[in-house]
């Protein structure tokens, strides 16, 4: 399963993050100042209630008569209701209130000699109810007042700190943007730096610049590990190379001794003749595996310059397909070009092209039982060079792999007689890619394999 | 590591929630049995020499239909003769008038002035008393007696209408000057 990339990891974290500590700091902080405040307003309406209360009894006891108006002023003054019970009946109320507004279980505490209150729907209104029982005056007041303002405030800090914990929660995300991208900036130029020194940028390195401490160790030590595997990789190459050069002169000599005492093989006997077709067999091979490895080495050391020149493609895979079979006694391919070809150019190293076409011959002729054609395509901006062979194919699997230094297919493997270097198809596939361009096996119409290089088509040079 | 992770994502949500009404309302009351300041909870009232209120029941009398209605009231017994009929003449609250009860004060019957001497009440109404039809004459008549008597004027009431006392009609068809609450008991409803 394909991870999800740290910086959108990072970015969730960061975003639902601020989310959840703005939401919460947002409700506690509601839920503080809401107890608060609704305990100060309750508070208040219970020390208004008693105050109203002893009022009221004064009334009852100096003139009874009095009620309603002291009831009505109250109720102006104090923006509450007032009822005054007496052994269950309404003595008298402020407004339309009755003994059904009153829930029971407060009545019932109130009638028991008990003040109580208690928060309830009244009129489609929050009110806070408050009973206080007189017994001096043998009846139990109810005073009800209206919270609506306490809402209204507490509405307001709500929409209050829902804007704040959305704001809180933007700016966690956009500086969850800012970190992230500055703290996945250095993996992703680690990334870029790894994918070019993979594809062979060697000189590639990481600038240290202003990054945090964290950042310039990680840039300090990629950089330094990429200086030491160039310099191994280098010294391997020059390796390579020295072998390889050591190793020419004197397989030149026993090349041409072998070729002096080929030329007198009718006066030797059949067991030495038949020594000497071996040691010739196994000269050859030794020289080109060492010029395989020789060319290998100074391309890969940069010692062979790369000189592109822009010719047509057509004449040019003729020319590579005559020449390289001729050389390395090989049976030429026929070269077929599609319908409408045309002209096309192309910008390569002519040595190393006919190097690229002989190799793909040569590897049929090894290993495919000989190339049986090279055809010729175009697409748009690519031009496409199919080398066929009349080989079993090659197994998806090993496709990739073989243009690998020094592997060897099950066809290698199989065929006793097909002693090759390892080295050829690597050879090619550098080469292909120096001129920018690509090579792939398919298989051809024939059922054999096609290796195809795709090459890009280029302006003819104004001179 | 990850069943914390839910417990907390559990516990902020929860909180969230909690956060969403304004003022939650309770399903039952919060009672305190201490002391009430000012004296509230003293059973007699402060500043006074041990005194307390009490209450009785009353009754006050209105019209609806051909019927007197008596409607319980409770009064303070330390209340003289004034605080109940008053609120006879005042007439029917929200409530009583809701049920079909009308003041017994018909058609522009004013109280011009009330007093109470050994038991009797009487009364001082304007003339237009006389020119109600019978019905509401008997009607207010019965009213003021029987809330006059619940009121302390036990002997009976006297009326006088436009300055001259009249002999006044009764229920039975007889006519006389002190009305007495007996004369009109056949009148009230319960």
């Amino acid at each position: 399963m394909r991870q999800r990339s740290l910086r959108f990891r990072l970015l969730l974290t960061f975003g639902f993050g601020s989310l959840l500590l703005s939401s919460l700091f947002a409700s506690i902080t509601y839920i503080g100042v809401r107890h608060t405040l609704d305990f100060n307003e309750q508070q208040n309406d219970i020390h208004q209630a008693y105050s109203n209360a002893v009022l009221i009894r004064t009334t009852l006891y100096s003139d009874p008569s009095l009620l309603s108006s002291t009831l009505q002023e109250i109720s102006k003054s104090t923006n509450s209701t007032v009822m005054v019970v007496v052994h269950g009946f309404v003595l008298g109320a402020s407004s339309g209130v009755v003994m059904n507004d009153i829930p029971s279980a407060l009545t019932a505490a109130v009638t028991h000699g008990l003040s109580a209150n208690q928060t309830v729907l009244y009129q489609n209104q929050v009110s806070f109810i408050v009973g206080t029982p007189v017994p001096a005056a043998s009846v139990q007041i109810y005073e009800i007042f209206s919270l609506d303002n306490l809402s209204q405030t507490l509405r307001t800090l709500l929409s209050l700190l829902t804007l704040g914990a959305l704001l809180v929660t933007l700016i966690g995300y956009t500086g969850g943007v800012f970190i992230t991208r500055r703290a996945t900036r250095p993996l992703r130029e680690v990334s870029e730096a790894a994918a070019a020194i993979a594809h062979g940028e060697f000189s590639t390195r990481l600038h240290v610049g202003r990054a945090d401490l964290e950042v310039q160790e990680l840039t300090e030590s990629f950089n330094t590990m990429v200086e030491q595997l160039t310099e191994r990789i280098e010294r391997d190459t020059r390796f390579a190379s020295d072998v390889s050069h050591e190793l020419r002169s004197p397989l030149t000599t026993m090349a041409t001794t072998a070729g002096v005492l080929q030329r007198h093989r009718d006066e030797l006997s059949d067991v030495a003749q038949a020594s000497l077709d071996l040691l010739i067999a196994d000269v050859a091979i030794f020289q080109s595996l060492v010029e395989d490895l020789l060319e290998m080495a100074r391309s890969d050391a940069g010692a062979i310059p790369l000189l592109l020149e822009t010719v047509p493609v057509g004449e040019l895979v003729k020319q590579s397909v005559r020449s390289g079979a001729r050389r390395h006694g090989l049976h030429a391919p026929p070269v077929n070009l599609s319908p409408n070809f045309g002209d096309p150019l192309v910008s390569v190293d002519r040595r190393r092209f006919e190097r690229v076409i002989t190799n793909l011959i040569d590897n049929a002729h090894r290993y495919a039982g000989d190339a049986t054609a090279v055809r010729l395509d175009a697409s748009g901006d690519t031009v496409f060079i199919n080398v066929d062979d009349a080989g079993d194919g090659i197994a998806p699997e090993e496709r990739a792999m073989v243009f690998q230094r020094f592997f060897r297919g099950r066809a290698a493997n199989d065929r006793g007689i097909a002693r090759g270097t390892g080295l050829g198809l690597a050879l090619v596939k550098d080469h292909v890619e120096a001129f920018g361009g690509t090579i792939n096996i398919y298989e051809s119409p024939e059922g054999g394999a096609r290796f195809q290089i795709a090459l890009p088509v280029v302006e003819a040079e104004l001179m | 590591m990850k069943r914390l992770r839910t417990l907390g994502l559990l516990l902020i949500g929860a909180i969230t929630l909690a956060s969403c009404t304004l003022i939650p309302t309770a399903s039952s009351p919060k009672t305190s049995s201490r002391s009430l300041p000012f004296g509230l909870s003293s059973k007699t009232i402060p500043g006074t020499n041990h005194k307390t209120l009490t209450f009785g029941v009353k009754y006050l009398y209105f019209p609806k239909g051909n019927h007197l209605i008596a409607n319980e009231v409770m009064v303070p017994k330390t209340t003289g003769f004034n605080y109940l009929f008053n609120q006879e003449l005042a007439g029917p609250n929200a409530i009583e008038s809701r049920h079909g009860m009308v003041s017994p004060l018909f058609d522009g019957v004013k109280i011009a002035s009330v007093s109470v001497q050994d038991g009797i009440a009487y009364l001082n109404v304007t003339k237009n008393l006389l020119q109600l039809p019978l019905t509401q004459e008997l009607l207010f008549e019965g009213a003021v007696t029987l809330a006059a008597y619940q009121a302390g004027a036990t002997f009976g009431v006297i009326v006088t209408a436009g300055g001259t006392t009249k002999l006044l009609p009764l229920p039975d068809g007889s006519r006389n000057l002190l009305l007495s609450a007996s004369d009109f008991t056949s009148y009230v409803l319960h």
